[in-house]
């Protein structure tokens, strides 16, 4: 069965592959020349300064170096959060949807192995070969960027780091899958998991992250500029530096492993979901695709069935898999 | 013979529709079934209900004895099964759909799938979304025979195919049947192409079965009486009237009796005897037949 998921997928795997590839040669030629460049101009030392302090020069090497550099690695961090929904685009809307779209589901259901195992292994070897991939793709980002950004707190940074990042891709393709099962057409999954995944990810990274703990109050430009000023820092003529709530850098792996947690939970709720569908009474619904009368578009009046007939069809399915 | 297939008070219930209910049937092992209906009668739920791809809504399904078709693998690996429009996986060459039946199947026969698409013509290296529908339809059957089943159902296998790809699918089936001795249900909405193959017969219409048994029992005991037009007799065993200007020809169960006098009675043929109970459970008429058939 694992080839088999592994045939099935292996476009896919294809395409995370020449991705990470392409982030390879992304990193070897200007993430090298520009890793070269900054220890060259000893400019680490001169970032911790930059914001608190007046070195004329120093500003002058950060300003040069970004000018030079830091326009692509800006760019690829403000699409970047895009590449999860993208992922749950093309892996997971056509998990399931494609088998319930061209009825293979009907073979793959009647070969010699139960629906169960037939499940388990296909989520598992997609979602762990995803994982993979996007753990070695965030690695790489991280590295990348990590010159560019001066907080730790910057979304390029925060958002690409690996545990944030894969858990974002995960939540991707997880809504995928979840919508294939739902709408059991691969367009009509990967139309919805845009919203969904928007109406995920903004609450969560410009709504909770700021707040997962409460945040420290300082009036001092040196220690604010080691944390996330988390409201907008207005510096008035005159009576020197407002105070200011910010969260502080040493933070940021707590913050990661909170948001990492919040992102893998609904994950794993989507997927129960699916689970759920699929092996109680997802068949239940391809069913009545097939049983509907020709003329009428199908699934154009499924989607509110499936809120209300799985309670119905659950007890005796639940029985049946416990008895095997 | 042992029953392959045993249903009891099988119903399939989708929302508040029925799409099959109160389905008895006790079908031989080692016989070919064909089940006939029109479009939408409840054959594709029927047959879905057997393997396990759908959960029915009351009464039970057993095959060979074991209850739950498509609860355990061992189950599974029993039934070979051709959904229709034979879907498989397009992207996959013929040599991996065949990888896929071994990894999948413990009885799995490489040996009997490579010969059988070698005697196609098919190329193993082909993608199966280039081949035909007829090459696709064979795919599939090779696929599901070469898990050696003890049952292959087939639904609508023909349906999608042109007039020789049938012909020439039905005779591997059958070959095949005959070498192997195995069970198969085959649905079709024609009859006429299923009459030479099949020896039992179940007829569903409305979601719900209206004839079941031995194709020459059944055409035994069914004969078509010609008479005068007025005056129509009306008892058990009528199945279906249909009037002409003087005439009245009446498909009836009365076996080898006699017909009533000034009647002529004659055999019947299987697509006949079909389109009677189609007929009749389409306008079902209140006579006492009813009684009669449900025995």
């Amino acid at each position: 069965m694992i080839w088999v998921a592994w045939r099935q997928h292996r476009g896919e795997f294809l395409g995370m592959a020449i991705l990470l590839a392409g982030l390879g040669v992304l990193l070897l030629t200007h993430g090298v020349a520009m890793h070269d460049a900054f220890d060259r101009l000893g400019l680490r030392e001169c970032q911790l300064v930059f914001l608190a302090d007046t070195d004329q020069a120093c500003i002058d090497a950060v300003m040069a170096f970004e000018a030079d550099y830091a326009g692509l690695p800006q760019q690829f961090a403000s699409w970047l959060p895009f590449l999860p929904m993208v992922a749950g685009m093309l892996i997971g809307a056509p998990l399931l949807a494609r088998e319930f779209e061209q009825g293979t589901w009907q073979l793959a259901w009647t070969q010699g192995v139960t629906r169960t195992r037939w499940l388990a292994t296909k989520l598992g070897v997609v979602f762990g070969v995803v994982l993979v991939a996007s753990v070695v793709f965030a690695a790489g980002l991280s590295w990348w960027f990590e010159p560019v950004d001066i907080q730790r707190f910057s979304p390029a940074t925060f958002n690409h780091a690996v545990l944030v990042f894969p858990a974002y891709v995960l939540l991707g393709v997880a809504i995928g899958v979840l919508a294939g099962v739902l709408f059991r057409r691969v367009l009509v999954a990967a139309a919805v998991t845009i919203p969904v995944y928007l109406a995920l990810r903004l609450p969560i990274e410009f709504g909770l992250r700021p707040r997962y703990r409460e945040p420290l109050t300082s009036d001092d430009p040196a220690v604010i500029s080691h944390g996330w000023p988390i409201e907008d820092l207005t510096i008035g003529p005159g009576d020197g530096f407002p105070s200011v709530r910010y969260q502080p850098d040493d933070r940021f792996w707590q913050f990661q492993l909170i948001e990492t947690a919040i992102l893998l939970g609904i994950t794993v709720l989507l997927l129960a979901i699916a689970w759920r569908l699929v092996l109680g009474r997802g068949a239940v619904r391809a069913g009545r695709l097939q049983a509907r009368a020709p003329g009428r578009r199908p699934g154009a009046r499924s989607a509110p069935a499936a809120a209300v007939r799985p309670r119905a069809a659950r007890p005796r399915t639940a029985a049946g898999r416990r008895r095997d | 013979m042992s029953a392959a297939i045993v249903t009891r008070e099988l119903g399939k219930r989708y929302r508040s529709r029925w799409a099959l209910r109160d389905c008895d049937l006790e079908l031989p092992a080692g016989a070919v079934i064909a089940l006939v209906g029109p479009n939408g009668a409840g054959k594709t739920t029927l047959l879905q209900l057997l393997v396990g791809l759908q959960q029915p809504s009351a009464g039970s399904v057993s095959l060979f004895g074991r209850p739950e078709p498509g609860g355990s693998a061992q189950a599974l690996a029993q039934v070979g099964y051709v959904a229709q429009d034979h879907p498989i996986y397009r992207r996959f060459r013929v040599s991996e759909l065949l990888h896929l039946g071994r990894s999948l199947n413990p009885g799995w026969d490489q040996d009997l799938a490579e010969r059988r698409i070698e005697e196609l013509g098919i190329p193993l290296r082909q993608r199966t979304g280039r081949l035909s529908g007829g090459q696709q339809a064979q795919v599939a059957l090779a696929l599901a025979l070469a898990k050696r089943p003890k049952l292959l159902i087939l639904d609508e296998p023909v349906a999608s195919l042109d007039p020789l790809a049938r012909r020439e699918f039905l005779q591997v089936l059958m070959a095949t049947v005959v070498d192997e001795g195995l069970t198969v249900l085959l649905s079709s909405h024609n009859v006429a192409e299923l009459e030479r193959v099949c020896d039992h017969l179940v007829v569903v219409a409305d979601g719900r079965v209206q004839l079941a048994g031995d194709v020459e029992a059944l055409l035994g005991e069914h004969r078509v009486l010609t008479g005068p037009s007025g005056g129509l007799p009306d008892g058990p065993g009528m199945i279906h009237v249909d009037r002409a200007d003087r005439h009245a020809h009446i498909v009836a169960r009365i076996g080898d009796a006699e017909p009533m006098p000034g009647w002529a009675a004659r055999p019947i043929g299987l697509e006949e005897l079909v389109l009677a109970y189609l007929r009749q459970a389409r306008d079902p008429r209140p006579v006492p037949s009813e009684l009669e058939l449900s025995k």
